[in-house]
């Protein structure tokens, strides 16, 4: 019997101490600062059993004047958003976005926002609560003003731009915008053509680009440009003539040896410093099995000496 | 001996309880890691169930009900309450600020280590001592002469004895503070 008035004791000890001191014994987390005064009226935002219903909310906070005015009614010199959109949205759940205790969801506190709680003809109209914000740089003048066209309401950072809202003159000069990226190894720095050759606008990584598919490097003929491009400016013109191991008139002599007399185009038979795979080449070109390449040679002189 | 006596008794016992603590690290680092923080706030429920479970070895011991044997519930007791410890810990997290479910906590945890004395001290404590008393009649010891030099080993095991005293009220402590605590959710939450 001791026991039991000892429990009922304890138990009514507690229940005095959370009616006394809620926001101590019962209370998740801090409040934020304009509901200080409510730390120990818990049941100014909550109903029994109910959680925390919107009327409670709106009786204080009227959705015309939030962002507008304090709910004492001074008007907000500092507002959190571009435009008050309270009175906007699709359905007045303020705990879908709020929570106000500092507690478990203590992140969740007056940040989350979603595009897809504002009516529809708000949430297709970006100007009504951005237009202060359109960037004043190039870019922006040129694609205009249909912000969706690269924005999405859920991530603001582009993942993909549509280069066909370009105006067509930039829209052909990829360095206009992409100079500052432009790499500097010695591919890319001496070539004059259009990056459009080998990129694409949709993906700038991997470029169509293939040496490969002209030529192979290895040991003896590595991908130093200059050595057979001499005019970086094309890359589409090309000789082997610049180096001492092939000089024309060794180089008539063997093929004419073998019977080869249209050998200006190196590469047509030769993609790699391998002489089987070049004669292998030849034979399908005999055969029509393979096809010349559309690459311009370089230019070389008959009489051109060791 | 000493040895023996260290691996049998005191490792189980730490190690259950550390094991205890270890596994709530490593579960409540998961959730965060799989964003799964949520799930917490429901393993409070699962854990309460679980232990309310394991009380079926109290109403078994005091035959309120008849069927079964004791020892498997003494057994079903052990484990359940150590699973809903686990989920209860992982529950009360690092986030709350509230006292009341701190409260509950801390009479959890003196509930559980005071079973783990129980269960892994006082039972092999007192087979010692038996054992030893048994040598010294052996040896030709007087029962007065057994009973001073054991005097204290048997003092600590009377004390020990009493590990009812702290395991009992402290499961009536936490239970009231976890219904108080379930009370409020009920009262404030939106359920």
């Amino acid at each position: 019997m001791k026991t039991f008035f000892v429990h009922l004791l304890g138990i009514i000890l507690l229940i005095g101490l959370i009616i006394k001191y809620p926001d101590i014994m019962i209370n998740p987390g801090d409040l934020s600062i304009g509901h200080q005064d409510l730390k120990t009226k818990c049941f100014s935002c909550h109903t029994p059993f109910k959680g925390i219903r919107i009327e409670k909310c709106l009786a204080c906070h009227e959705l015309k004047k939030i962002g507008v005015t304090t709910v004492e009614g001074k008007p907000i010199t500092t507002p959190n958003t571009v435009k008050p959109f309270h009175d906007v949205l699709l359905k007045i759940d303020c705990m879908t976005c709020h929570t106000d205790h500092r507690g478990v969801e203590a992140k969740r506190n007056f940040i989350y926002f979603s595009h897809n709680l504002l009516m529809m003809d708000v949430k297709s109209n970006c100007y009504s609560c951005h237009k202060y914000k359109l960037p004043d740089d190039f870019i922006h003048k040129q694609v205009g003003n249909d912000c969706s066209s690269c924005h999405s309401t859920t991530r603001w950072q582009i993942e993909r731009f549509d280069h066909s809202l370009l105006k067509t003159i930039v829209g052909a000069r990829c360095s206009f915008c992409h100079k500052k990226s432009k790499p500097g190894d010695v591919l890319h720095q001496g070539i004059r053509m259009d990056c459009r050759e080998c990129h694409t606008t949709t993906y700038w990584k991997p470029s169509t680009f293939e040496h490969d598919r002209y030529f192979r490097f290895d040991r003896r003929h590595p991908p130093r440009c200059e050595s057979c491009h001499q005019n970086l400016a094309d890359f589409k013109r090309y000789t082997c003539y610049s180096c001492h191991e092939h000089s024309y008139r060794k180089i008539a002599a063997e093929h004419r040896e073998e019977g080869i007399w249209n050998f200006k185009n190196c590469i047509d038979c030769h993609r790699n410093g391998q002489e089987a795979e070049g004669k292998r080449n030849w034979k399908k070109i005999k055969r029509g099995r393979s096809n010349f390449m559309n690459l311009e040679y370089g230019d070389h002189k008959e009489d051109e000496n060791d | 001996m000493e040895l023996l006596i260290f691996s049998k008794r005191i490792i189980p016992f730490i190690g259950s309880i550390l094991l205890l603590f270890l596994a709530t690290i490593a579960l409540d680092y998961s959730l965060h890691l799989l964003n799964l923080v949520w799930v917490g706030r429901y393993l409070g429920i699962v854990g309460t169930v679980l232990i309310l479970f394991s009380f079926l070895y109290s109403l078994r011991k005091r035959r309120v009900i008849r069927f079964g044997s004791p020892k498997i519930f003494l057994r079903l007791h052990e484990y359940l309450t150590w699973i809903g410890s686990l989920m209860i810990l992982v529950h009360a997290g690092i986030h709350g600020n509230a006292v009341l479910p701190w409260m509950a906590v801390v009479a959890m945890l003196i509930v559980v280590i005071s079973g783990h004395l129980g269960r892994y001290i006082l039972s092999q404590v007192r087979q010692d001592l038996k054992v030893a008393e048994r040598e010294m009649f052996k040896q030709g010891f007087s029962a007065e002469e057994i009973d001073r030099k054991l005097f204290f080993d048997a003092l600590i095991v009377k004390t020990m004895e009493n590990w009812r005293a702290v395991h009992l009220p402290f499961v009536a402590l936490f239970a009231t503070l976890a219904i108080l605590h379930i009370i409020i959710i009920i009262l404030f939450w939106n359920w």
